[in-house]
């Protein structure tokens, strides 16, 4: 998810200290959650001048606290504090998940601010994920498997956390999942305790005669897997080669309707002759047919005298 | 008046409406009428319908709000727009085809063409001529290309015959036709019956009415007035002999289609102004007036289509003497019933000759004409016709009705179905079974609905499979079995084969029009390079070739189709033209045996 704010846009500015006061109301929100650190805002709507202090939590477990006291221009345009009442939590822990995960804000008083923020992978938290450092991240695409997009991926350098994987045709976001499944041929290979193969849901729209390509990447980064991308569809060459020769049957077919128009002189073309010899044999080989078929007929009314076919007037 | 249970239904045009046929109808059911229940469905819009006495007659709007369909149609066809409203029922309810003209081309015409449908016209084409159908098709509906001679020799019969129950026909004549262009169907000849008016109007009287002196021969010619006629020939014989006959005057009653023949401006350049009275279309009681009163009824045509001349046996029951071409159904009345001419370079010479004479000698006429009197009154009575009606009905009620297009509902199966299909059978048959490519390319549809398969070759694991798409209740059948089941009675037909060439003659014969057949082949062999071709040529239009590995969300699945390195084909039937049984198959050409037919003709 892209930072709205980041925390160049918010430098820290000293301002004094939260008073508590039991009839203040607070609210705020999580707005964005990346390696650079989760972003926020919380505002004592009663007492402007007054800072908060928040806590970020994943289900149970704390992330961190931090001072809403961060200038960001979004929150003035939103007429929010005089755009003050920002912060970025720069956590070092980074949640086990299940992914994905919900980050909801708290108030040191234990109150409840604003919406959850869910979180897709750990990826989006870690900042050993970032992209300078993706290098570290293994793995392969296996390809198509009973309707999944199948393979592994796994970060070294962040060995514990599971890795985002997302399927794209073209630019178009398919699917997107996590690379914690087991397999035992990657626990052999200690990867992960094994916990990092993906299965990735193709959807069956796909088949729709079209060739596509299929990549997957690592979330976030744009890493593509070995093996990324997966032609899928018809053979790229079988399609080349019918529509050439498609292609090929229009044109003649043009010439030939070039062809059978009256040249300019007043002479007709070689297209003309040829759709006259066609119908001529044409016609000649449905007359030839018919002959035979009559003979034929004629030569077995004739040798059985009572044809059972034919019931004439003289046998009834 | 309410419609019987039990009867028949006979659709029809009846008099007032100026067609023959609906006389002839009118005719026929007052000696059916007699026998059996009897209900005419005549065209909406119709105002009035003439029907004997115990004749119901309906409206198309009326026959569709009754029951009917259990009883035996009977569908009297001409080649003209007055039967185009009876085609669709023709389809839904088969029954018996009374055939009054060769071809029915120009009544398809109506039906398509002439509403705006020239595609249907295209396609019916195909269907009935195949490859060379297509051809023509295409010319018409990109150039607007058609012959007259097209409507002669292109009958188009072969689907609405195929689809009956039975074919009555008036002569030897028109049922090779029948058979030529319907080789099963069942055809029964009833000569054209003959009802002379009860009360005619004397000759005396007639030849007054149209100032016709006593000593004057009257030629007659009754009927359309088309150039198959022939009515110029018989006109420059005339004026070509005039000096060598009697005072005469030649009487042309009928409908005048000037823009295909102008009889007027003939007459008028060959200076018979004085000699020829032409008159349009006459009522049926001056039809036989004027027969009785002609001394020589001139019922000439050429080229001949096979159809029906009401013209000539009323003519010829009247007492007439007529002349006649000595060609196709007319070949077929005994010597000395009419004056026949051969058809040949010195024809003009002879018909001059033969008028002469006649006209001459007032005993011959006498004769032939008592003669062709006596022959009509005893094969050309109403009574045998109704009789050999009440048969060929009967034959037909417990008759099947032919076997001839497909109605199975089938489901093309897409490839998201392909791919459930694929899950489902390796639950089935295990998770490490190699699916064969037809199964993967979903070259075999899926059916629900109860239809005709049967399986040529197939192995345990196709059986398993064609159960998978619901087709397990199918006929398994090696090759010999195969070929002998009858025609079009099958609606699916899966050919597992090795490396040989399809029997792709054998496979047309046995699938109705519509059918499927998929060929799921080991490898192409010899097949591949001419594939199309030879499906083309044995009348398939092919819906799907694979010999790739269709797309899958699971990697084994094209494992599956790597291993088994197959090859399939989907192809509907369309035609059966020009894919002769006992005909070798010619897999390696385009051309459907054009030798070969010539050598049979031959």
């Amino acid at each position: 998810m892209p930072c709205r704010f980041g925390p160049e846009a918010m430098p820290p500015r000293a301002i004094r200290p939260a008073r508590k006061s039991a009839a203040a109301k607070a609210t705020g929100g999580l707005l964005a959650a990346s390696p650079a650190g989760i972003v926020g805002w919380a505002w004592l709507t009663a007492q402007p001048d007054r800072m908060v202090d928040v806590v970020v939590r994943a289900a149970e477990q704390e992330l961190g606290r931090a001072r809403a006291d961060d200038f960001a221009i979004g929150l003035v345009r939103r007429r929010v504090g005089g755009g003050v009442p920002g912060f970025v939590l720069r956590s070092s822990i980074v949640p086990q998940g299940p992914y994905p995960l919900a980050l909801t804000l708290w108030t040191e008083g234990g109150e409840r601010l604003g919406e959850t923020l869910l979180v897709a992978d750990a990826a989006q938290l870690d900042a050993r994920l970032a992209p300078g450092k993706a290098a570290a991240v293994e793995g392969v695409l296996d390809g198509l498997n009973a309707g999944r997009m199948t393979g592994w991926a796994w970060n070294s350098a962040a060995p514990e956390l599971p890795v985002g994987v997302e399927l794209h045709d073209g630019a178009r976001c398919l699917s997107s999942g996590l690379a914690d499944q087991y397999r035992p041929d990657l626990a052999k290979a200690g990867k992960r305790g094994g916990a990092c193969g993906f299965a990735l849901e193709v959807p069956v729209a796909l088949l729709d005669g079209a060739a596509h390509r299929l990549h997957v990447r690592v979330a976030g980064h744009g890493i593509e897997l070995p093996n990324s991308p997966v032609t899928f569809g018809p053979l790229l060459l079988g399609a080349l080669t019918d529509e050439i020769l498609l292609l090929r049957e229009q044109v003649a077919r043009l010439s030939a309707r070039v062809e059978q128009t009256v040249a300019p002189d007043g002479t007709f073309q070689a297209g003309l002759v040829r759709l006259l010899a066609d119908r001529v044999a044409a016609l000649g080989d449905i007359q030839i047919e018919m002959v035979a078929r009559e003979m034929d007929a004629l030569r077995a009314m004739h040798r059985v005298a009572a044809s059972p076919a034919v019931e004439t007037a003289a046998a009834a | 008046m309410s419609a019987p249970d039990a009867g028949i239904v006979m659709f029809s045009p009846l008099p007032p409406r100026p067609n023959g046929i609906a006389d002839y109808c009118r005719e026929l059911l007052a000696g059916l009428a007699g026998h059996i229940g009897c209900t005419v469905v005549v065209e909406d819009g119709t105002d009035t319908a003439v029907a004997p006495p115990g004749v119901a007659v309906l409206t198309e709007a009326e026959y569709r709000g009754r029951p009917l369909s259990h009883l035996p149609h009977v569908y009297q066809v001409g080649n003209n727009a007055d039967h185009v409203y009876m085609l669709p029922y023709m389809m839904q309810v088969p029954g018996v085809v009374v055939l009054h003209d060769a071809s029915l081309h120009y009544l398809l015409d109506q039906a398509t063409v002439a509403r705006g449908d020239s595609g249907a016209y295209a396609a019916a084409l195909e269907c009935e001529y195949g490859h060379a159908g297509r051809v023509l098709g295409a010319q018409f509906l990109s150039h607007g290309l058609r012959e007259t001679a097209m409507f002669q020799a292109m009958r188009m019969t072969g689907t609405l015959l195929g689809t009956a129950r039975g074919v009555i026909v008036h002569s030897q004549f028109a049922a090779a036709q029948v058979l030529a262009s319907a080789p099963g169907a069942r055809v029964t000849i009833v000569p054209h019956h003959v009802c002379p008016p009860p009360e005619p109007i004397s000759p005396s009287r007639q030849r007054a009415a149209l100032g016709i002196a006593d000593h004057e021969v009257m030629f007659l010619s009754l009927g359309f007035v088309t150039r198959a006629k022939q009515i110029d020939r018989a006109l420059r014989a005339l004026k070509a002999r005039l000096h060598d006959l009697p005072p005469f005057q030649y009487v042309i009653a009928g409908a005048h289609r000037p823009h295909e023949f102008d009889v007027a401006a003939l007459v008028a350049e060959l200076g018979l102004q004085d000699q020829v009275k032409l008159l349009d279309y006459v009522e049926e009681s001056a039809f036989f007036a004027l027969t009785r009163a002609a001394d020589v009824v001139i019922n000439l045509r050429h080229p001949i289509g096979g159809e029906t001349s009401g013209t000539m046996v009323r003519a010829l029951g009247s007492g007439a003497c007529v002349v006649v071409v000595d060609r196709g159904p007319f070949a077929e009345i005994p010597d000395g019933i009419a004056v026949k001419l051969a058809w040949d370079d010195g024809f003009q010479d002879r018909l001059g000759e033969t008028l002469v004479r006649l006209a001459l000698d007032g005993a011959s006429r006498t004769r032939i004409g008592g003669a062709a009197a006596a022959y009509v009154a005893t094969a050309h009575g109403l009574d045998r016709s109704v009789a050999q009606y009440l048969a060929a009905l009967d034959a037909a009620r417990h008759a099947p009705a032919p076997a001839w297009a497909s109605a199975a509902a089938w489901e093309m199966t897409a490839p998201c179905a392909v791919a459930a299909a694929r899950a489902q059978a390796r639950q089935v048959l295990g998770p490490d079974c190699v699916l064969p490519r037809w199964f993967l390319a979903g070259a075999v549809p899926r059916s629900d609905d109860p239809c005709r398969v049967a399986v040529v070759n197939a192995t345990a694991t196709d059986r398993a499979l064609l159960a998978e798409l619901g087709h397990g209740g199918a006929s398994f059948l090696g090759h010999a079995d195969f070929v002998a089941l009858p025609p079009r009675t099958i609606d699916l037909l899966v050919l597992f084969l090795g490396r040989e060439d399809p029997p792709l003659q054998a496979a047309n014969a046995v699938l109705a029009f519509g059918g499927r057949l998929a060929l799921a082949m080991a490898a192409e062999a010899n097949f591949a390079p001419n594939a199309v071709n030879a499906l083309l040529a044995h009348g398939f239009r092919v819906d799907l070739r694979c010999r790739e590995t269709p797309p899958s969300l699971d990697m084994r699945d094209e494992q599956d189709g790597d291993r088994d390195g197959g090859v399939c084909w989907l192809a509907v039937k369309y035609t059966e033209f020009g894919v002769a049984a006992g005909q070798a198959a010619p897999i390696a050409g385009q051309a459907p045996g054009r030798e070969a037919v010539l050598a049979r003709a031959a």
